[in-house]
Order: C-alpha cells, then sequence, then structure tokens
C-alpha cells in the first residue's frame, strides 16, 4: 500500500504540482500499461516541461509510487524484457525475446517506471 | 526560482557532457553510461545519476525547443565561467557552423537515400506495455513494401501510432498478436531479391515455430511485401510437407501490390528501376512478376470444400504520387476474393491510417475478422 497518493505528493511539492496530477491522470487512464516509459511519456504529455515530467517522476519513486528500473534498447528500437535495478548491472549481452543474444555494447540504456503497488 | 533554474541547468550539463563522451565512442555507449554511473555513485550523487539518464531519455524524444532554450541557457552559464576565450568561441563558432552545413546536405541527402539499418522482425505490443509474445492462436503478420521499413511505412506522421499499433491497442483484436517483417530495402546498395527475401521469410517463419504456434495466421502486405508474401506462400504449396501450412494463412490482404494485368509492362518498366530488381531487365522483371502471379493463382485455384484458405483480398489506391499511379487498377477478380476495392488515396498514403477509423483501417479489420469467424464456423 502506497503511503501517500499523488494528489497528496502534488500538494507537498507545488513545483510538480500540474506535472504529477497529469502523471497520475496518465497512469489512471493507462491500466494496462505494467511499465511507464518516461520517452513515451514526454510524447504524450508534450504541453509539459520534460523537466517537470523527470521531477514528477524523482518525485514519486522517492515517495514509494513508483519503482525505477532500467531497460535496454534493443537494435530494432523495442525495449528488451529483462530490467536492471542499476545500469552497472547490465551485461554485455541479452537475449532479444527469441532468445538470440545481442551485443549490448552501442545499446541504449533507458529508465523505466512501474507502479509500486502492483509488485 | 533561481534555485530550482540553477538544478535544472546543472542536470541539463551533465547530460550534455555525458552525451558528449558518448559521442566520441558510440560503439560504446553502454560502458560509457555505466562508467558515468559509478562515478556519481562514487561520488555520493547516485541520485544525479538517476535524473541524468532520465531526463536524457525524455529530452531524446520530445521536441526539440525545450532542449534547445535549455541548451542555450546552459551554454550561457559555461560562457560566463569562463572568460577571455572569445578568439576560441569564434573558431570554434566557425567550425560549428561548417559542420552544421556539411550535416544538412548530408541530411538532405539522408532524407532522399537514407542508409537503412537492417530491420529485426519483431512483435508489437506498445513502447509501453511489455508482454509476452504468442499468447494467442491468432497473428497478424504485416510486410511491408518496396523502399519502406518495418516501421514507418505503417505510420502517418500525423498519427498517435502506426497501423501494428493501432490494432495492437484494438479491443477487437485482443486475441491476435502482431509481428511485423522487415527486410533491406535500400535505395542504393545491394540488398536480397524477392525470391531471396521470401525464402528467408518462409525459413523464418518455420524456425520461429509460427505453424505450430498459430491456428490462424493473417498477413496484410503492401506493395512488394505482397510479391513476397504470394512468393512465399506459392512455396509452401510446392512442398507436401509445407502444404498443410496454407491452412494456417486464413487471409492475406494486398493493398497496393503490383499485379499481372494489361499494363504489367509499365509495372515492370517501375521495379527494375529499383535495387530489388537491379539484376534484371525490364522484360525478365515481367516475366518474374507473371511467375508469382501464375504460382498464387495456383495456390488459389486448388482451395476447395477441404482445404477452404487462404481467403485473399485485394485493395488498391487511385491517387498518383509525383503524377504516377505507381499501382493502379490492375487486379483481376480471379486473384481476389471480393471485388478489389480502391481507395482514394496514393501508394504510400493508403498504409498509413490516421486513427482506427481510417477507412482502409475499417475495411482490413473486417475481412480479417470475416475470415476468422469463418474459420470458427468451419465454413
Amino acid at each position: 500500500m502506497s503511503p501517500i497518493s499523488f494528489e497528496d505528493l502534488a500538494n507537498k511539492t507545488p513545483r510538480y504540482g500540474d506535472a504529477l496530477r497529469a502523471l497520475d491522470g496518465w497512469i489512471r487512464a493507462h491500466a494496462s500499461v505494467d511499465v511507464i516509459n518516461p520517452a513515451a511519456l514526454a510524447k504524450e504529455l508534450k504541453s509539459f516541461n520534460p523537466l517537470d515530467l523527470a521531477g514528477a517522476l524523482g518525485e514519486a519513486e522517492h515517495a514509494g509510487l513508483l519503482e525505477r528500473r532500467y531497460k535496454v534498447l534493443t537494435p530494432s528500437g523495442v525495449l528488451d524484457d529483462n530490467e536492471f535495478e542499476d545500469p552497472t548491472k547490465i551485461p554485455e549481452t541479452l537475449p532479444d525475446r527469441f532468445n538470440r543474444y545481442f551485443a549490448t555494447a552501442d545499446a541504449d540504456v533507458i529508465p523505466v517506471f512501474r507502479r509500486a503497488a502492483l509488485r | 526560482m533561481t534555485g530550482q533554474s540553477d538544478s535544472d541547468s546543472a542536470l541539463l550539463r551533465q547530460m550534455h557532457e555525458l552525451n558528449a563522451r558518448i559521442d566520441r565512442d558510440p560503439t560504446n555507449k553502454l560502458k560509457i553510461i555505466q562508467q558515468y554511473y559509478q562515478e556519481r555513485v562514487a561520488a555520493k550523487d547516485q541520485a544525479g545519476a538517476d535524473a541524468t539518464l532520465l531526463i536524457r531519455s525524455m529530452l531524446g524524444a520530445s521536441e526539440e525547443s525545450s532542449d534547445a532554450s535549455s541548451r542555450d541557457e546552459v551554454d550561457t552559464q559555461v560562457k560566463s565561467t569562463q572568460p577571455g576565450r572569445r578568439l576560441g568561441y569564434v573558431l570554434a563558432g566557425v567550425t560549428v557552423a561548417a559542420l552544421i552545413a556539411i550535416g544538412a546536405g548530408w541530411r538532405l541527402y539522408s532524407q532522399r537515400c537514407p542508409a537503412l539499418p537492417v530491420p529485426e522482425p519483431h512483435f508489437v505490443t506498445s513502447d509501453l506495455r511489455s508482454s509476452a509474445p504468442k499468447k494467442n492462436k491468432r497473428v497478424i503478420i504485416f510486410v511491408h513494401g518496396v523502399l519502406g521499413d518495418i516501421d514507418n511505412t505503417w505510420k502517418s506522421p500525423t498519427a498517435r501510432g502506426s497501423w501494428p499499433e493501432m490494432v495492437a491497442d484494438d479491443p477487437d483484436f485482443v486475441s491476435f498478436d502482431v509481428y511485423v517483417y522487415g527486410y533491406l530495402t535500400p535505395c542504393r546498395g545491394n540488398a536480397s531479391n524477392i525470391t531471396q527475401i521470401a525464402e528467408r521469410f518462409g525459413r523464418q517463419l518455420r524456425d520461429e515455430d509460427f505453424f505450430r504456434d498459430y491456428d490462424e495466421i493473417y498477413f496484410i502486405a503492401h506493395s512488394m511485401g505482397g510479391l513476397i508474401t504470394e512468393r512465399m506462400l506459392s512455396t509452401f504449396n510446392g512442398q507436401d510437407d509445407m502444404r498443410p501450412y496454407l491452412q494456417h494463412v486464413r487471409a492475406t490482404i494486398f493493398l497496393a501490390v503490383p499485379n499481372a494485368g494489361a499494363e504489367i509492362a509499365s509495372i515492370a518498366a517501375w521495379v527494375s528501376h529499383n535495387p530489388q530488381f537491379r539484376d534484371m531487365r525490364p522484360s525478365d522483371a515481367q516475366s518474374f512478376l507473371q511467375a508469382i502471379q501464375s504460382d498464387w493463382a495456383t495456390v488459389l485455384r486448388q482451395r476447395g470444400p477441404a482445404r477452404p484458405f487462404p481467403l485473399t483480398f485485394v485493395a488498391y489506391e487511385t491517387q498518383p504520387i509525383a503524377g504516377v499511379a505507381v499501382v493502379p487498377a490492375l487486379y483481376t477478380s480471379d486473384l481476389s476474393d471480393e471485388t478489389p476495392i480502391a481507395f482514394d488515396y496514393d501508394h504510400s498514403r493508403i498504409v498509413k491510417p490516421q486513427s482506427r477509423k481510417d477507412e482502409v483501417y475499417r475495411w482490413t479489420k473486417a475481412r480479417i475478422l470475416e475470415a476468422s469467424a469463418r474459420s470458427a464456423s468451419g465454413r
């Protein structure tokens, strides 16, 4: 159970208040989404400064509403299924969905967020 | 307020520094990110490292305007902390301007003829959703056309998602997996020809056990992707151990696919300018297309009550691109289970629906659901 709601957090941190409310609304509108990709979020919530959205995600993480994980972008441009606590844990090769291994040396690292309550 | 903008600027400066390190050695991107992360953690600033990587991923995806304004702010700060180096900045400015000019020229060239990576076929879920493929017993496979791209062929610049993504999000297709197949189709350089791609495509579907894992397979193919699909399925028809696979293929939807007909000579002339037909004279290209069509017609003709599939549906464009109708009304009714249907789009736009309300999307959806219902009823 989360110790605080998005609305409470928005009231507590007014600088990110609007972004937190938008983030909350987005999560409610995407009930089937289990991984929040910040890049896609920034695309959808274009009216918000990405710095504010990033700050809102960070505040939600610190409040225990979200959990941060790291994923790797596969050569085909989709996020690999594997998740890591931090980038240093990412190995030199990873299997894709067909169990074919690809080198991660030139792959990008993407932070993603999960709702804490769902885990 | 100043404190907030200062912290934002510091964050952006860190991001630019990290990006500069990556730009110097992009083949070691992961190692550089890991080193950067370890450095920040050692400096008791893991939160800063997390924030830098977060904003980096977001600014890469958002509009450039906010990035540019933030970058200006950062640049201004850097300049104010390092006075007395104007000549250096002037020289740097001239160098940057020259690089930008060269870059702009290259970009123009690249936009006309981009260097494409070899595409990796993949299941489509959503950028935001991770779920295992092959959950369902039905799959829709998208096959792009000549000079196409595994993802962008299907996406209108003004739409929120590509056609495969729309299908993946369509509640009516919740029991279907979605897969996009791709192949290299450059406007310069070497690439596999249609036969080679068709063989590779069929081999991959068999290696990945598509015909074991899926009861119903549907193809949505555009332009040359239709020829590749026809070629692949005709190959199956020619081999006893693979012929049963055809009954898993419940329907093929061909959109703006070059076909046999009175104007085939003009189509052959068109494809002969394509690298995929580089080594083929126009007369040979015409014969090749006729052979594909003849084999495909055999597949359709051999259907019967015991083997009713694949159903096939055809649509074509009516609007020209640059004054040329790439695939006008060339279709003959014996190669489509319904009268071929015309859409008032051009060759590219016909596979770029704006939304699920788009008429091509709705028509295709109706054909697939109709074929699936027919499968369920055993007809």
